[in-house]
């Protein structure tokens, strides 16, 4: 474009009527301008911080990590040792458990050792001699003894359950029963507690007075251990206090025989343990385990101690010596069995410490 | 002996450059040279209509200024006023857009007789004392056909005859072709000779404004 065009889009008496218009004195306030200014002044400040303010910052989280750095280290240094000395010999090889080679089960000796404990926990008096004679057959090699299967209703097929619970056929031997009654371990009194099942082992012993093999109705978990316990010390008590004390104790375990009881497998618990043929209950502790079980029977009122043997003992044990629940064998030998057996006892045992608190 | 150059010699660019540097005083000069100018530009622009929104033009201008100041990079000798008028017209006709007021009518009337206007009024060259009042008159006058431009149209004229900006540094603030920014201003000239009568005696068209 010529210069001369260019000239012609500059029009001078615009320009100058422009620079004389009424607003050519027109500016900003100066709040606008105090704005402006200070936006300016800390967009710098704020880029000026940012570098210092890192730099700053790296100092000061160096300066806070170094104490929290040597409280971990410490932590890491204490880990590192207690560690060390957990293992000892890293180079040991591991124990790999092995199925017992003998008729002896592995459960036996692991639930006597855990039972000690238990045992001074609750001070028990010493333990009659034939008792220490009965501990000792549980170390030792089973003695093979005629089988007394029990005469109750099969539950080989049945599941193990609180309604499916049969009655203990009758004492074979009231003798025996007599010893162990009155060798009872003594057991702190506790309160008597009104059990619900009151009514039902009036039944029972009704019924057992007329032989009557009755299903058991399903136990109510209302009385638990102390109740029997109770029942039992102040059955011992009152023979201890009163002149014919043996006649009376001896009467007292013939009641107990048909007497209330949380379970009324414990009410014949006189009689002789036997070998259960319990398949049912080796497959049921197999599949949901020994604590499951466990708790199934201790809701069901089913307390009782599981001994893995394939033979009763000559002298077996009706009663665990620290619980005073009923012993039942069961005949299996395989370590993965025992293993659950094992967490069904001491889920028994539990429960009678909790209930004996 | 040379003068040391103080800072206010320094360009525009080179105060730019020590303001990003982190100079906030380069920034308060700056500010000092092109506040009112710029003012009055944002103010003409948007026009009487929209007055009060000027200083927030104004305002979001500056700010954006600082806040995009390190991504300022001068190409071809451009000048920081460009750049500067840029962000204040395209903020303008933002507003102008919310408005809904007319922003470009590309079309003008057809070309008057530019060399013939204003023969019969005073010579823009000189200006007399007794012919302030009159030159007073005038630019009210202007201001009244200013309004009645298209706000495309009244920047062109405005950032020309005002400000000071070449063709080329029109076409980068209003973003708009050369022959585009040259058509708008040819029009809006023939629109404000033909207002401002410059083709008739000037006292009595400025005595009826």
């Amino acid at each position: 474009m010529s210069l001369q065009n260019l000239n012609l889009l500059k029009d001078k008496h615009l320009q100058k009527a422009l620079q004389h218009a009424p607003d050519s004195d027109a500016a900003p306030s100066k709040v606008l301008n105090k704005t402006v200014l200070d936006y300016a002044n800390k967009a710098l400040k704020v880029q000026r911080e940012t570098w210092f303010s890192r730099l700053k910052s790296m100092f000061n989280d160096f300066k806070i990590a170094r104490w929290k750095l040597t409280g971990m280290g410490s932590l890491a240094a204490s880990l590192l040792v207690v560690v060390m000395i957990w293992h000892e010999n890293p180079d040991d090889p591991i124990q790999v458990a092995t199925a017992p080679d003998t008729l002896q089960t592995v459960a036996e000796p692991y639930v006597k050792q855990r039972a000690e404990p238990y045992a001074e926990q609750h001070a028990k008096p010493k333990i009659a001699q034939n008792e220490l004679v009965r501990d000792e057959l549980l170390t030792d090699q089973a003695v093979q003894k005629p089988q007394a299967v029990t005469k109750a209703a099969p539950v080989a097929n049945e599941p193990i359950a609180a309604s499916a619970e049969t009655i203990a056929p009758e004492p074979e031997d009231k003798n025996e029963m007599k010893v162990f009654a009155k060798n009872r371990p003594v057991i702190p009194e506790a309160a008597p507690v009104a059990s619900p099942m009151d009514q039902a082992s009036v039944q029972l012993k009704e019924r057992a007075a007329s032989n009557e093999a009755v299903p058991m109705p399903a136990p109510v978990v209302a009385a638990p251990a102390p109740s029997v316990a109770s029942a039992e010390v102040s059955e011992n008590s009152v023979a201890q206090q009163s002149a014919p004390a043996i006649i009376a104790a001896e009467q007292m375990a013939e009641a107990e025989a048909k007497s209330d009881n949380a379970d009324s497998e414990i009410s014949s618990a006189a009689a002789k343990p036997t070998l259960t043929s319990n398949n049912a209950l080796v497959q049921a502790i197999s599949k949901v385990g020994g604590k499951a079980m466990a708790n199934q029977d201790i809701q069901a009122g089913n307390l009782r101690i599981l001994y893995l043997n394939n033979s009763v003992p000559a002298d077996p044990p009706s009663l665990d010596n620290v619980t005073g629940y009923r012993v039942e064998f069961i005949a299996d030998n395989s370590a993965k069995l025992a293993v659950e057996i094992a967490t069904y006892n001491q889920a028994m045992r539990d429960w009678y410490v909790k209930q004996n608190q | 002996m040379d003068e040391l150059l103080t800072t206010n010699d320094l360009t525009d660019e080179a105060l730019m450059r020590q303001f990003c540097a982190g100079d906030s005083s380069a920034f308060h000069i700056l500010y000092a040279r092109h506040e009112k100018s710029l003012y009055r530009y944002v103010r003409r622009v948007l026009g009487d209509s929209l007055v009060a929104q000027v200083d927030e033009v104004f305002q979001d201008s500056w700010m954006k200024l600082v806040d995009e100041r390190n991504n300022w990079q001068p190409r071809d000798n451009a000048r920081f006023k460009t750049w500067l008028y840029t962000l204040a017209h395209h903020r303008a006709v933002d507003i102008l857009r919310k408005s809904g007021r007319e922003i470009s009518v590309d079309e003008g009337w057809a070309d008057d007789d530019a060399e013939g206007a204003w023969q019969q009024w005073p010579a823009a060259t000189a200006e007399q004392p007794e012919q302030k009042a009159f030159w007073n008159k005038a630019g009210q006058r202007l201001l009244q056909c200013l309004e009645g431009l298209p706000a495309l149209q009244r920047a062109a004229f405005l950032l020309h005859h005002e400000d000071g900006l070449s063709l080329e540094e029109m076409t980068q603030v209003l973003n708009a072709e050369f022959e585009t920014v040259k058509s708008r201003l040819r029009y809006a000239l023939i629109k404000l000779r033909t207002c401002m009568g410059a083709h008739l005696q000037p006292l009595a068209e400025v005595e009826r404004a």
